[in-house]
């Protein structure tokens, strides 16, 4: 008596916890019974005298499965997680049904056994959402990534291809220009002074814009080379300052020609760099070149040079007062062929190649470039360059 | 229907009561097909399916003359991996499926061939329509339907290219998976 009592206080624990309703049917599928969580069962009421697929439309399509429960040749038909919209929520149920049998253990119609699992339902509900979504979103940046990585070889094709052509066509120009040249200097040194100074003025013409065409070449030359990764670095012991005062040398014909005030600072216990001293040269002579055409006649032009902040580093700087560069251009000031909107007003020609150029070089040594500027006030460049480490472990 | 006398012509009305499946991976418009075919409405919200959700929509179809009233029990099941879990027990008794891609989603297509096999272990004899849903998002020319015309054509299985979100063969679909149902 006893334990029957407590099988029947757990029965009903166990029907409240997992909200477990039932109804009971006679063989024709008629509900005759319901019982089970109250608030369930109550719900169920209205199904008394009903066909069972009225309750539980989920049964309809079933009826063959339902005839072999009658016939006991199948343990049970279980529908777990059958959705139903309630409000404009769902509730999620389990059906099951078995077959239901008498004292004598006739079959005499189906347990039909409704378990409320919504919490559960809405919980797994909301995972399986998420998971999805989350599956669509991968989809999606792999579709992504898929068509970047096309567009990616396309450009990178095409980028061989304008390289390609760059090279060519340089080096199909420098042959030319070397006989143009050749034939300048030959005329220069031997045949000048039967010249006109008309014709000398055209002979000169013709030399500035033979030079200017030279630095063009090699500057896309050289542009060429380091998108190829062709560009070998001979790694030397260089006295900065020496080569600052060569380039300056160099340039001093168009610094005087504009009037301009050129000065070198230079720190006193400057230690040796190691670097190219051809490459090295190129980058200076780059960023003077700039200094000049866009400095105003009568500008001032400062080079120095120092300890960088970093340390095992030479600091040189290149400041004008120029024309400087408007913000709007200075994330693309160190783009191949980018020349920024306010060159055009200076009135000096370019490509847009040698700060490209630089920056490519002073990186290939370990260094970094990089500016400061204000429109109209001047710009101010910086070069690093590693010193030469065997300077700094014997010092 | 009329008769050659002006006469209206009798016809029996036979009643059948069909279960059918939708069948397919997540996300590829099985709740929305079903939506736009029983209440004809259409939402863009995403909603994963767990379980399976019974709807019911009666059709009329003629059959020899006759007309069949056939009341479509329409089961949405859950995509993936939860299908897995539970494909037996809700396929059971379903005498037809609409086995659902997404035209966007190639993979959706190449997992049809395992809904096919539980299918057919449950019920040989079922009856199928495909359905390339999502046809609104993409250029009906640049649709590659080959892959889909040779699974139609081993499961002697009408293509229909539907899109839940307009409507289009949305109904189509659903009454020609009838007509197979009670020929």
């Amino acid at each position: 008596m006893r334990n029957t009592l407590t099988e029947q206080y757990i029965i009903d624990f166990l029907v409240q916890k997992h909200k477990l309703a039932h109804v009971i049917t006679d063989r024709d599928l008629v509900i005759t019974e319901c019982g089970g969580d109250r608030t369930l069962a109550i719900e169920l009421r209205w199904a008394l005298g009903k066909k069972l697929t009225e309750l539980s439309p989920e049964l309809l399509g079933l009826e063959e499965e339902l005839a072999a429960l009658l016939r006991g040749e199948l343990p049970s038909v279980q529908l777990p997680l059958v959705n139903r919209v309630v409000g404009r929520g769902v509730k999620y149920f389990n059906l099951n049904n078995l077959p239901y049998k008498d004292a004598a253990g006739q079959i005499t119609g189906i347990l039909h056994v409704l378990e409320d699992v919504t919490d559960v339902g809405s919980l797994e509900q909301t995972l399986v959402q998420q998971r999805n979504e989350m599956a669509l979103l991968n989809d999606q940046i792999a579709a992504q990534n898929m068509e970047l990585a096309a567009a990616n070889a396309e450009l990178q094709q095409l980028d061989a291809v304008k390289s390609r052509f760059i090279s060519v066509a340089a080096h199909e120009l420098r042959n030319p220009l070397a006989s143009i040249m050749g034939y300048l200097e030959l005329l220069q040194e031997e045949g000048y002074s039967s010249l006109s100074p008309d014709q000398r003025q055209c002979v000169e013409v013709i030399d500035r814009s033979s030079q200017r065409l030279l630095a063009i070449t090699n500057n896309l030359l050289d542009l060429t080379r380091i998108e190829a990764g062709r560009i070998e670095l001979d790694l030397q012991r260089i006295n900065l300052l020496t080569l600052v005062e060569n380039v300056a040398t160099e340039l001093q014909p168009r610094i005087s020609a504009k009037k301009q005030i050129l000065t070198l600072d230079a720190a006193p216990d400057l230690p040796m760099a190691l670097c190219d001293e051809v490459r090295s040269t190129q980058i200076l002579s780059n960023l003077l070149h700039n200094a000049v055409k866009y400095t105003a006649e009568r500008g001032k032009i400062t080079i120095r040079l120092d300890h960088a902040a970093e340390r095992h580093f030479v600091l040189l700087s290149v400041a004008d007062n120029g024309i400087g560069i408007a913000k709007s251009d200075q994330d693309k000031i160190f783009r191949s062929f980018f020349r920024a909107g306010n060159v055009h007003l200076s009135g000096e020609s370019g490509t847009g190649l040698g700060l490209n150029v630089a920056k490519s070089l002073a990186e290939l040594q370990g260094g970094q470039i990089w500016f400061e500027s204000e429109l109209n006030k001047g710009s101010t460049f910086y070069v690093t360059f590693p010193v030469d480490d065997s300077e700094v472990s014997s010092a | 229907m009329v008769n050659s006398r002006g006469g209206l012509v009798e016809h029996t009305l036979i009643t059948y009561s069909k279960k059918v499946c939708l069948l397919g991976e997540f996300a590829v418009g099985k709740t929305s097909l079903v939506r736009r075919f029983v209440y004809n409405l259409f939402d863009d919200r995403y909603i994963s399916t767990i379980g399976v959700r019974v709807s019911r929509k009666m059709v009329a179809v003629p059959v020899h003359e006759q007309l069949v009233e056939l009341t479509l029990m329409v089961w949405d099941l859950a995509g993936s991996e939860e299908f897995n879990r539970v494909s037996a027990s809700y396929l059971r008794g379903a005498a037809g499926a609409v086995l659902v891609y997404d035209v966007t989603r190639g993979n959706t297509f190449d997992e049809l061939y395992h809904y096919v096999l539980d299918l057919y272990k449950v019920n040989p004899q079922a009856k199928i329509v495909i359905a390339g849903n999502k046809i609104d998002l993409v250029d009906r020319s640049h649709l590659n339907i080959k892959k889909a015309e040779q699974l139609a054509a081993e499961l002697n299985a009408p293509l229909f290219f539907t899109s839940a979100k307009q409507g289009d063969e949305v109904d189509t679909l659903f009454r020609h998976l009838g007509r197979l149902l009670v020929a």
